[in-house]
């Protein structure tokens, strides 16, 4: 009897651990998530979800981040991995994946050509410097993803590297970004039309060149095109005849950007601008109010002067305006200044340059969150004016440290040589970029003859409905460096001084994105993924103590639990 | 007797396995398509023994390892190159995505039409069956759609293949002509294998020889118009040119050539015979190409005779060829080439 009790209690050990096992291995394969999270980082925001119910074909996932790697990038993987099955669960398992190790063949020829391959393909590797026996060695890794729809293919970027922050910072904020960059390429793979989008041209804005890189990285996503106002309303928008006289008015673009203009717009030209906003286009507007002259600069001297681009009452009436002064800041850029003596020979040397205002962004909103700093070069200030049916929202602004100057001054290069003075840039976060919501009202209302007003034909609207638009207080933000000899350009945002990349591409991106995306995706940008990372110091002094805690504690109390239990039962079979 | 408790918790270990298996089975962490939908590759090629390529024109091809040597057919040498080129594709296949649902209907279509059928046999056992289609517009990848070897059902998931790391389409690498696979060697031997080589010129008849290998390192050349050996030949030259017949190709067959008789019935340029070690002779004969009308030499004159390809009989007389003079010009030197300067 006793023999066979024995057997019956083994037999229920072994059974009940291949339950456990088994349990284990299914979890493994199936799973749901209850989103616990304070952030509710596990579940995928409305926007994405009803990009999703659109997707009616097969969209293959290729993620080349598989193999051996630090923590962090594993974490990335598998962060990568559980969106993707959010999405899959989300899409009427239209998500289809795979990952794989670029770096899987031993060839070395072989994984060249494969880093090659992909590198065309728009995906950017980064070098890992890996801890081995006989010291360091290089791993390249390719933290990004290639996404296949309907025929069509687009790299997405896993990994978002930001100039100045910490490593585990940038993991973060990466794995944060995941789903609206994932969303993002679906809906950029799901439009049957590219949305089109004009850049303005007639008062001396930047050149094809000087935008050249902008353009390009736009027309992945837009039809980008160049136009002229020509004070001719279907410059910018389209005008169809019912036949009974009336007209349908809307614009021909989704939006336009107004980049670098350095004369005065006509009163003509101002009304085919605020006409298009009234019929609801967007437009970027990216001014400079101070004219400078760098070439002057190369001199030794140059003056800041108010450009008088006639458009300070349109902007008024939008609710801003953008003042004739110029932004010192002590965060800035540098430019290279020669040092020698006169007579010697050159001796360039980088200086931090004040009127090279660098900007990291510090606010929430899904336009600006997370990206790299963004350079700024002669930018103006920019006051928001109380006007209730707009909304305005301040994206990038000068650092804490910051003063403005008025025009017209004279700026030379002999600043390099005095060293900023804390205590005199007393003026913090000044607004260098805006962001103006709700209903606009015409400059133009009240103003018009009655003959115009009532015209069929122009179809004259005093306000918008709801609508956007974005005011940057300098030019430059969206300007590329050219080698005019060559007609070489310089990615948006890489400065030769410092040899840095700059986020100013993605911030224009994101501003287009954010202006002609009527689906709130760029929304989900703005969620928080907090990062609990541990306590640095603690780790180093407590480390032992934590480490003995973890091992010795659990079987400390497994025997705690075993006596007792000896105890209680011996007691209750002893009577 | 087994209680019931125990019977359930029995039970249930059974069931848990049953799905784990499965989940095992069908499923990998790494990708959300099922595996036998998706594969295509075979890793070890060296235990390749056979393939199989035929097309919807009725061409088909068989490769197989005989000796450790590839064979077209049985019967002719595999061209190594692209044998090489065929089993790298082989192994390194991989999806470059698979295709939508609404492009489905008309890919599997397309692939019943034009499509080129690959069967693989590793230790003669077919482990692969696949179909091998178009490319992709943007001629980044090939379509393909895998079969069960054993029912041979085919897949309902055709894929878009590439191989990692190179840019073009795949379906140029399963040629199914036997012309294109055969190994274009005319003369295939090693130096010590030579028991006599005889170049016989039919215009410059006094040209003529034969090099005889005596074994031993001992050789002789023979002027064939006089049948009088080369006394003090250099020996250097001959071993020299001996080393030549290792690698001879020619161009490209032209069996189907229009002209090929009329070519045939003019004189011959030469003739070239190579006796092996067991008295196997193989003999070529060679035919002039009339050149191109227009083409002129360095003054300007009319070429009567292409200046860089001939015609060539083969394998006693079964096959005609273009060759190059590039490629077979050494093999016919003049007699002085042999005597010692």
């Amino acid at each position: 009897m006793k023999r066979k009790n024995k057997q019956h209690d083994l037999l229920k050990l072994v059974l009940l651990f291949a339950i456990v096992v088994l349990c284990n291995i299914i979890s493994k394969y199936v799973f749901y998530r209850f989103d616990l999270t304070s952030e509710k980082r596990y579940t995928l925001a409305p926007a994405t979800k009803t990009l999703l119910q659109n997707v009616d074909d097969i969209i293959y996932v290729k993620v080349y981040l598989e193999g051996e790697f630090p923590a962090g990038f594993k974490r990335l993987r598998n962060e990568t991995q559980l969106l993707l099955e959010e999405f899959r669960a989300s899409a009427n398992d239209n998500i289809e994946y795979e990952f794989v190790n670029p770096s899987a063949s031993t060839d070395k020829t072989e994984r060249e050509n494969v880093y090659r391959q992909l590198y065309e393909k728009g995906l950017m590797p980064t070098n890992l410097e890996v801890n081995e026996e006989n010291g360091k060695s290089e791993q390249i890794i390719f933290p990004a993803a290639m996404v296949t729809y309907k025929g069509r293919e687009m790299p997405w970027q896993l990994l978002k590297n930001q100039i100045g922050v910490p490593p585990e910072m940038v993991l973060n904020n990466s794995i944060q970004s995941l789903e609206y960059e994932f969303a993002s390429t679906i809906r950029k793979l799901n439009v049957p039309l590219k949305p089109r989008i004009a850049f303005t041209e007639g008062h001396g804005e930047l050149d094809t060149l000087a935008v050249g890189d902008i353009v390009k990285s736009l027309k992945e996503y837009y039809d980008v095109e160049r136009v002229a106002l020509n004070e001719n309303l279907a410059s910018l928008m389209d005008r169809d005849s019912s036949g009974n006289g009336v007209y349908t008015v809307r614009p021909k673009y989704k939006a336009i950007v107004v980049a670098k203009p350095d004369s005065a717009f006509s009163d003509k030209d101002k009304f085919v601008l605020d006409q298009f906003v009234m019929n609801g286009g967007k437009v970027l507007w990216l001014l400079d109010m101070v004219y400078t002259n760098l070439d002057s600069l190369s001199r030794g001297n140059t003056m800041g002067l108010n450009n008088g681009m006639n458009l300070e009452d349109l902007l008024f009436k939008y609710g801003v305006r953008i003042n004739p002064n110029l932004v010192q800041d002590m965060q800035s850029s540098a430019i290279l200044v020669n040092k020698a003596l006169v007579g010697n020979q050159p001796r360039w040397e980088m200086e931090p340059w004040i009127f090279n205002p660098l900007s990291l962004p510090s606010t929430n909103h899904p336009i600006v969150k997370n990206l790299d700093v963004i350079k700024f070069e002669f930018a103006s200030t920019i006051d928001t004016l109380t006007n209730k049916e707009i909304r305005k929202s301040i994206l990038l602004t000068t650092s804490k440290y910051a003063r403005t100057v008025n025009t017209p001054t004279r700026i030379s290069l002999a600043m390099v040589n005095i060293k900023p003075d804390e205590r005199k840039f007393r003026n913090a976060f000044l607004p260098m970029a805006v962001l103006l919501e709700g209903q606009f009202e015409s400059v133009y209302k009240n103003r018009l003859t009655a003959a115009i007003k009532q015209s069929k034909e122009i179809a004259f609207k005093e306000s918008s409905k709801e609508n956007k638009m974005i005011v940057v207080a300098d030019g430059d933000v969206i300007k590329n460096v050219v080698q005019r000899s060559t007609g070489n350009i310089y990615p948006l945002g890489y400065d030769l001084t410092t040899r840095q990349t700059y986020g100013n591409k993605n911030f224009v991106l994101n501003c287009i994105d954010y202006l002609c995306d009527d689906s709130g995706l760029l929304t989900v940008r703005s969620r928080e993924v907090t990062l609990r990372l541990m306590d640095k110091k603690k780790v180093k002094t407590q480390r032992m103590q934590w480490q003995i805690v973890n091992t010795a504690f659990p079987v400390m109390l497994v025997l705690v639990v075993g006596v007792v239990l000896y105890f209680i039962r011996r007691n209750k079979f002893a009577k | 007797m087994m209680s019931k408790k125990n019977i359930l918790i029995f039970v249930a270990t059974f069931l848990l396995g049953l799905v784990a298996t499965w989940l095992i089975i069908t499923k990998s962490s790494k990708s959300t398509i099922r595996k036998e939908l998706r594969d295509f590759a075979v890793a070890d090629t060296a235990s390749i023994t056979k393939i199989f390529l035929a097309d919807k024109k009725n061409n088909s091809v068989l490769l197989e390892k005989i000796n450790g040597i590839w064979m077209v057919n049985s019967k002719y040498y595999a061209r190594m190159d692209i044998m090489n080129t065929l089993l790298t594709t082989v192994k390194s296949l991989e999806v470059l995505n698979p295709v939508g649902k609404k492009a489905q209907p008309n890919i599997i279509k397309t692939l019943a039409a034009h499509s080129i059928k690959v069967e693989i046999y590793q230790n003669d056992k077919l482990t692969k069956l696949y179909y091998v289609g178009g490319e992709t517009a943007d001629q980044e990848g090939t379509y393909m759609l895998l079969a069960d070897p054993e029912t041979g059902e085919n897949s309902t998931m055709p894929f878009a293949m590439f191989i990692p790391g190179f840019n073009g389409y795949l379906t140029t690498r399963y040629l199914t002509i036997e012309d294109d696979w055969r190994d274009r060697a005319v003369f295939k031997y090693l130096p010590n294998n030579i028991r006599s080589v005889k170049v016989q010129f039919a215009e410059d008849a006094e040209q003529s020889f034969e090099v005889k290998n005596d074994g031993n390192n001992s050789f002789s050349v023979v002027e064939l118009q006089t049948q009088k050996p080369v006394a003090n030949f250099d020996t250097i030259a001959v071993k020299q040119y001996l080393s030549y017949f290792q690698n001879i190709h020619y161009e490209a067959l032209a069996n189907n050539f229009a002209k090929k008789d009329s070519v045939l019935a003019a004189p011959h340029y030469a003739i070239i015979s190579v006796t092996d070690n067991k008295n196997s002779v193989n003999k070529i004969k060679l035919f002039k190409m009339t050149a191109e009308k227009g083409r002129v030499n360095v003054y300007g004159e009319p070429l009567k005779y292409d200046p860089d390809r001939l015609y060539a009989l083969l394998n006693d007389g079964k096959e005609f060829a273009v060759i190059q003079y590039f490629v077979f010009g050494k093999l016919m030197p003049e007699i002085n080439y042999f005597k010692k300067k």
